[in-house]
């Protein structure tokens, strides 16, 4: 049946036979992806309550296992390490231990295959010491950043007598990832929107994302630091350091115990 | 229990390994629809009971040893099918780090200490304390069907030991794997586990059932007596408190080196080096000599230059905390299911 005397034109009659060519488009929504996945991570991690101990203490109770650790010629205290991450590991919620396994995983295999020659030449026991020491390790920094508040982490860097200007950028640092990662995920999906069809110049397009991004992070510097300025900002940054609480006193305990361990282990046998 | 590497022949190891699956895709099914997902890890819970209370050996006189499982206790506080899972997830950690049992004998392992075990304790105690809310009856059915389960389960075990050498042995006659026909297995494996095994895993899930269910378990929901369901369904309306649970694991830890008074290896555990001197036989079985075998972290949880004591107690805490690692990632990557009932 064929409409006639009708208002609709006659070009809209028409059949359309347009189809859009197939785009590879695959690279944007890789790069998204991993953007959002970053950016999802920061705003979990910002959502992270007061955790049982102290963030100052967890820092300096990784660094200080980290060192002990990996100076060791005892391997046994390296087993006790072991031991005592995998408790800490266990009482973590399922998820982070996922994410935290999740990265330490691939750090060990990497390692793995970093020594796979001296393996093969007979040195059998570089394999566990090695491996086993970058596992832990890992571990460790996981557990550490699953579960405190990264700009809790920062303003624990105090105690280690850190330049105030050091721990103001890594806290800007901190923040301006999570927001140019947002400007960036908008405007790729400003590309994505606005493609149909083939669209060739859209890997031109991506490193016009980088430059705006730059350009805007310049821009908001600027703003940033006159904000800082017109609020009597003069160049010193005292960031508050956080508290001990009283959970630290087990985390202290086993300090003094893995250190007494450690010297009776590596010195006194 | 634990047949180590090469005793039993691959054919024998392929078959176990082949009745397992079905019963392990049965166990992972329902337990993925009848325990809720935040109660998953309480099975690496129950594991980690399982692997403790196999390092506690019983020395029988006569030189061998042999432990408690705990699978029917299991299978008591979470029903049979967690229980599945759990003793395998224990008797895996225990093959892969500690060298107790075997890599390519797992499957056998984990048809008699995972299915057979946990599966037929449960029946009998079903069969002893059917609804009854009284505890002496529960209690009375979780001793007799422990005792049932690890005496069926050794038998099994017996079994697999006996036919080796009438299905495998050279031109001369000799065993290719275990050297030993049925009628030395079986009352070698049977009187061990009549009597003192069979005890102390009576001793061992009677008293850590009790406790749990007296302490450990919310009065407040109201039917405290009851745990498991008709159906082997767990309760939801109740709550196992955790930190009981946790103090009582720590004080087993504890007390695990006491495992170690007992000297000497189990039956049908000796390694390819003792198994001359001990057994009295005059050859080596060609394949259990020479035989594939994995070397493992901790062999039979010691470590060289270690006191035992404190290498088994280290061994302890690593085998639990991995056994709880493994089902808190479990229960999370199960997709939680809203249950459009519970208010």
């Amino acid at each position: 049946m064929i409409i006639k005397d009708s208002y609709v034109p006659e070009w809209m009659l028409q059949e359309e036979k347009y189809s859009p060519k197939m785009d590879h488009d695959g690279f944007i929504i890789r790069s998204l992806m991993k953007i959002m996945s970053l950016l999802s991570e920061f705003r979990s991690n910002a959502a992270l309550k007061q955790s049982y101990f102290s963030t100052r203490a967890k820092l300096i109770a990784t660094i200080l296992l980290i060192i002990l650790e990996c100076t060791s010629t005892n391997m046994f205290f390296v087993y006790i390490i072991f031991a005592v991450v995998m408790v800490a590991l266990s009482t973590l919620k399922g998820q982070s231990i996922r994410k935290i396994i999740g990265s330490a995983m691939p750090a060990a295999v990497f390692s793995a295959l970093i020594v796979l020659p001296a393996f093969l030449m007979g040195n059998h026991n570089l394999m566990v010491t090695v491996v086993l020491r970058v596992f832990i390790s890992v571990t460790m920094i996981g557990i550490m950043s699953v579960t405190s508040p990264w700009n809790e982490v920062t303003g624990s860097l105090k105690v280690f007598h850190l330049p105030d200007i050091f721990i103001l950028t890594f806290d800007l640092t901190l923040k301006f990832i999570m927001i140019l990662g947002d400007i960036c995920t908008n405007m790729m999906t400003a590309i994505r929107l606005r493609s149909v069809g083939k669209n060739n110049r859209k890997e031109s397009a991506l490193s016009g994302v980088m430059g705006t991004t730059f350009l805007k992070s310049h821009q908001m510097s600027e703003e940033l630091y006159g904000a800082m300025i017109c609020r009597g900002f003069d160049g010193k940054y005292n960031r508050r350091s956080t508290r001990f609480n009283k959970h630290d006193i087990i985390i202290l305990i086993v300090m003094i115990i893995l250190v007494l361990l450690f010297i009776f282990l590596n010195f006194m046998q | 229990m634990h047949i180590p590497e090469n005793y039993l022949s691959p054919a024998t190891c392929a078959v176990m390994t082949a009745v397992m699956v079905p019963v392990w895709v049965h166990a992972v099914k329902k337990v993925n629809t009848e325990i809720p997902k935040k109660d998953v890890p309480m099975i690496g819970v129950g594991a980690a009971f399982s692997f403790l209370g196999m390092m506690f050996n019983v020395p029988l006189p006569g030189g061998t040893t042999g432990h408690a499982v705990g699978g029917t206790l299991i299978a008591l506080l979470l029903g049979p099918n967690a229980a599945c899972l759990a003793v395998t997830v224990a008797l895996l950690i225990q093959a892969l780090l500690f060298g107790d049992g075997g890599i390519l004998s797992f499957g056998a392992n984990c048809f008699n200490m995972a299915f057979v075990l946990p599966y037929f304790g449960y029946f009998i105690y079903r069969l002893i304390a059917g609804k009854s809310e009284k505890k002496s009856r529960q209690l009375l059915g979780a001793a007799v069907g422990s005792y049932a389960g690890i005496n069926l389960a050794a038998f099994c075990a017996a079994i697999e030991f006996g036919i080796q050498p009438y299905l495998f042995h050279d031109a001369a006659g000799k065993a290719l794997y275990c050297p030993y026909t049925l009628n030395v297995s079986i009352p070698a494996m049977m009187i061990g586990h009549l009597t003192l095994f069979g005890i102390a895993e009576i001793v061992y899930t009677v008293a850590v059932y009790s406790y749990v269910k007296t302490i450990a378990v919310n009065k407040v929901s109201g039917n405290a007596g009851k745990m498991v369901s008709e159906n082997g369904i767990v309760d939801n309306s109740q709550n196992i408190k955790k930190k009981p649970i946790f103090i009582l694991m720590a004080v087993l830890i504890a007390l695990v080196p006491i495992g170690l008074l007992a000297q000497g290896t189990a039956w049908g555990e000796w390694g390819s080096d003792e198994i001359m001197k001990i057994t009295g036989l005059s050859y080596v079985p060609a394949k259990l000599g020479t035989g594939w075998s994995l070397s493992s972290v901790f062999p039979d949880y010691t470590m060289a230059g270690i006191p035992d004591a404190i290498a088994y107690i280290m061994s302890a805490i690593v085998g639990v905390a991995i056994m709880i690692i493994v089902f808190k990632v479990a229960s999370s990557l199960i997709k939680g299911k809203t249950d459009y009932q519970v208010k």
